[in-house]
């Protein structure tokens, strides 16, 4: 049985096309949603360099850089898995998927457990905006983007874990040649985007600020 | 009950998106009438300031992101595009399906944001005010309209694929009727702008939520950026309104003057043009708001270019119409009613482009009567006249055509009874959103209210005789006004899967009046 034709297709290279294209839309739209917060860290660090100079080291780069392979090597596995949905390989499709998961999962335990000593440390985002005599710029500022930033980007890798899940539990209970390679495809273009995202934070953020 | 609910197909999604938005607009249209008896007299004293200030915002963002964004692309577009295509159904049908859904949910938190106590920051939401200052639901109904926005999304994502893939054998781009082209454009702006709304209202929530000073010039930010941002979608959305209705106006244009459009590819091209310019003039609204001087020219420069591609569109209907074989139907009579108050809109618009006028007009009861020109004069004149155009089709049935006209005059002269004493006013400096005002604006101030009276029996007489219809109505047949285009050439209502059963469908020139089938509508000799 070939891969299901959904209404108002009727024949599948069409369907696929059409996956596609949306998904293309939707990253698009993407796109300028994290603008927003590029934009927002352009501005402050403009207008207050020296609070990326005073702050940005407090970032662990180290801890950051093994994070991005983990991303990097998500992203190579991923792309395996639309290969394999394709070629209705099921057995190497489930082992990819997992394999994306794990990387993935494995990312977000290392910035759940960077933001556990951040704000162990007192490096919080927190301030009382109704008092008038606070301090002013300072940490809390940069810790403000920080958290935003990065926070906005985990929950985009947390989507793509559902997303990965729902994938993996479907080609584990569907026979090898009714495999769909259309949503593989989909969530593997949202999940190279979310990649892409962080190639961009991790120099914005743990970089761009350390003394040369 | 449940076959509607769980439904993918695009007809009946438009349905539940037009009976959703009816409640909409019907609660921010009382909304209006409070704040109108309330302007009635020079004293606050119907409301307090504060209930004034809750009342004007609830009423601003019901109609801008519960009405006039969705209205036409999500009712009409929803309903025609797939017809329009010769296509069964749109890209995504449970995608489709899903927006809905996620409007209803956007809709319900900020009606219970109004009815915890509401909000009193305006529909703009100005930080600081919203995140630190307001003591009113500013983190629910900003989430709220974070919904609506996703649910913008969602439809543009599933209209510019639909369009793209689901067009029939041999309708090629320059083949689609000028609606298409107008839900198009619409399309580019809902997926490329309403990010940036969503964005930045997260960001409001986020600050004042869990206070963390994002746009409080306290502790770094900056209160201009939030405007940037806001406006950056805020004002492509006023195109995101404008726009689907133009296309209405172009469609129902050729069908009553009998005619051809004229500058067809121009008309099409305009509506891309709008869209694109549209996204450059976001400064205009920040003039006095510290921005660079030298910005601010340019926006203003931008802001008049937007006026070439609307002039494009308007002189193509006049010149649809010359040498035509006009029949003053009720749509026609909004038609021609849109054009004049658009052409009023739009040249007010330009004054407040002006920089040093805008000094002087900026915040005043002009800038209010000149976006209600575009959006009511406008938007919902192409809206109330596409309903009345598509009526028969979506319903099966004709409406009364007399009280159709009798309706539309109505709207007509309380619109102008409403709107240009608001011009007025605001020349002569009155400011907006004020619950008193000195006693020398009275009169005119009572002529809006007055003007406001007969503007709402204008509306409440649709709801009647388009009611009825569905009960008393005569059979509409398929093409009751002899129109082109694909969507006539199925029954009244459609079948829900629209050309399925039809066999090859007859795609040539999307606007052959010379050669269009004759009006089947009683009255139509004439033509």
């Amino acid at each position: 049985m070939p891969e299901a034709v959904r209404e108002p297709f009727t024949d599948l290279a069409h369907q696929r096309d059409a996956v596609a294209l949306g998904m293309w839309a939707f990253l698009g739209q993407e796109v300028l949603f994290f603008g927003v917060l590029f934009v927002l860290y352009t501005s402050l660090r403009v207008r207050h360099p020296e609070l990326f100079a005073a702050f940005g080291p407090l970032l662990d780069w180290r801890l950051a850089t093994v994070m991005t392979v983990a991303l990097l090597l998500s992203s190579f596995t991923m792309a395996l898995a639309v290969r394999f949905a394709f070629t209705r390989v099921r057995g190497r499709l489930v082992f990819t998927l997992l394999a994306t998961m794990i990387l993935g999962a494995a990312f977000l335990t290392m910035k759940g457990w960077e933001y556990a000593h951040h704000l162990a440390r007192g490096e919080t985002p927190i301030v009382d905006l109704a008092d008038t005599l606070a301090a002013g710029p300072g940490m809390a500022t940069f810790f403000g983007l920080y958290f935003v930033l990065t926070g906005f980007h985990a929950l985009h890798v947390l989507g793509g874990l559902v997303a990965l899940a729902w994938l993996t539990l479907a080609a584990w209970r569907t026979p090898a040649s009714d495999l769909r390679g259309s949503p593989v495809m989909a969530v593997g273009l949202y999940w190279h985007f979310v990649d892409i995202v962080w190639l961009f934070l991790f120099p914005a953020l743990y970089l761009a600020a350390r003394p040369t | 009950m449940k076959s509607w609910l769980t439904t993918t197909d695009h007809k009946r999604i438009a349905l539940l998106y037009l009976g959703t938005m009816t409640l909409f607009f019907t609660l921010g249209g009382l909304l209006a009438t409070v704040l109108r008896v309330e302007l009635a007299t020079p004293a606050s004293d119907l409301v307090a300031a504060d209930t004034y200030n809750r009342l004007f915002t609830l009423h601003g963002v019901i109609m801008v992101f519960f009405f006039l964004i969705p209205s036409i692309p999500t009712f009409l577009g929803n309903y025609l595009l797939p017809l329009m295509l010769g296509a069964p159904d749109l890209a995504f049908p449970r995608l489709n399906l899903a927006s809905w859904y996620v409007f209803v949910a956007g809709g319900l938190l900020t009606l219970t944001a109004m009815i915890a106590g509401g909000l009193d920051t305006g529909w703009t939401f100005y930080t600081p005010y919203s995140t630190v200052f307001s003591d009113s639901h500013v983190v629910l109904a900003v989430l709220g309209v974070f919904l609506a926005g996703l649910s913008s999304v969602f439809t543009g994502i599933n209209f510019i694929v639909t369009i793209h893939r689901l067009r029939a054998p041999g309708l090629t781009w320059l083949r689609l009727p000028l609606f298409v082209w107008s839900l198009y454009a619409t399309s580019l702006i809902l997926v490329l702008a309403t990010p940036v709304l969503a964005m930045t209202l997260l960001l409001v929530a986020i600050e004042r939520g869990l206070q963390i000073g994002i746009f409080d010039p306290a502790t770094g930010g900056s209160p201009l950026l939030f405007q940037h941002f806001f406006w950056f979608y805020s004002h492509p959305a006023v195109y995101i309104m404008i726009l689907p209705g133009m296309g209405v106006i172009s469609e129902v244009i050729p069908c009553f003057s009998r005619n051809r459009p004229f500058g067809y590819a121009f008309v099409a091209a305009s509506s891309l043009a709008i869209a694109v310019f549209g996204f450059l003039v976001w400064g205009h609204h920040m003039f006095v708001a510290g921005q660079s001087y030298f910005a601010s020219v340019v926006f203003s420069f931008l802001s008049f270019a937007v006026a070439v591609p609307s002039g494009v569109k308007v002189f193509s209907w006049l010149g649809t119409m010359h040498r035509g074989a006009i029949w003053l139907t009720t749509p026609m009579i909004y038609a021609l009613g849109f054009i004049a108050l658009f052409t009023v809109g739009g040249g007010t618009g330009l004054a407040l482009a002006t920089l040093a006028l805008d000094v002087h007009l900026h915040d005043t009861y002009f800038v209010v009567a000149h976006f209600h020109t575009i959006m009511v004069g406008g938007m919902l004149m192409a809206y109330l006249g596409g309903l009345h155009f598509w009526w028969p089709k979506i319903s099966g049935r004709l409406y009364s055509e007399r009280w159709g006209r009798i309706a539309a005059y109505i709207l007509l002269v309380g619109f102008l009874l409403t709107f240009l004493p608001q011009f007025i006013l605001g020349t002569q400096g009155l400011p907006r959103r004020t619950a008193s005002y000195p006693p020398e604006y009275q009169f005119l101030q009572g002529l809006s209210s007055a003007g406001a009276t007969i503007l709402a029996v204008g509306y409440v007489l649709p709801a009647i005789y388009l009611l009825a219809s569905l009960v008393r109505g005569r059979p509409a047949g398929d093409n009751p006004w002899g129109a082109t285009g694909l969507e006539w050439q199925t029954t009244s209502p459609p079948p829900p899967h629209n050309f399925l059963d039809q066999g090859t469908l007859v795609v040539g020139d999307p606007y052959d009046y010379p050669n269009a089938p004759q009006p089947t509508i009683a009255g139509a000799g004439d033509v």
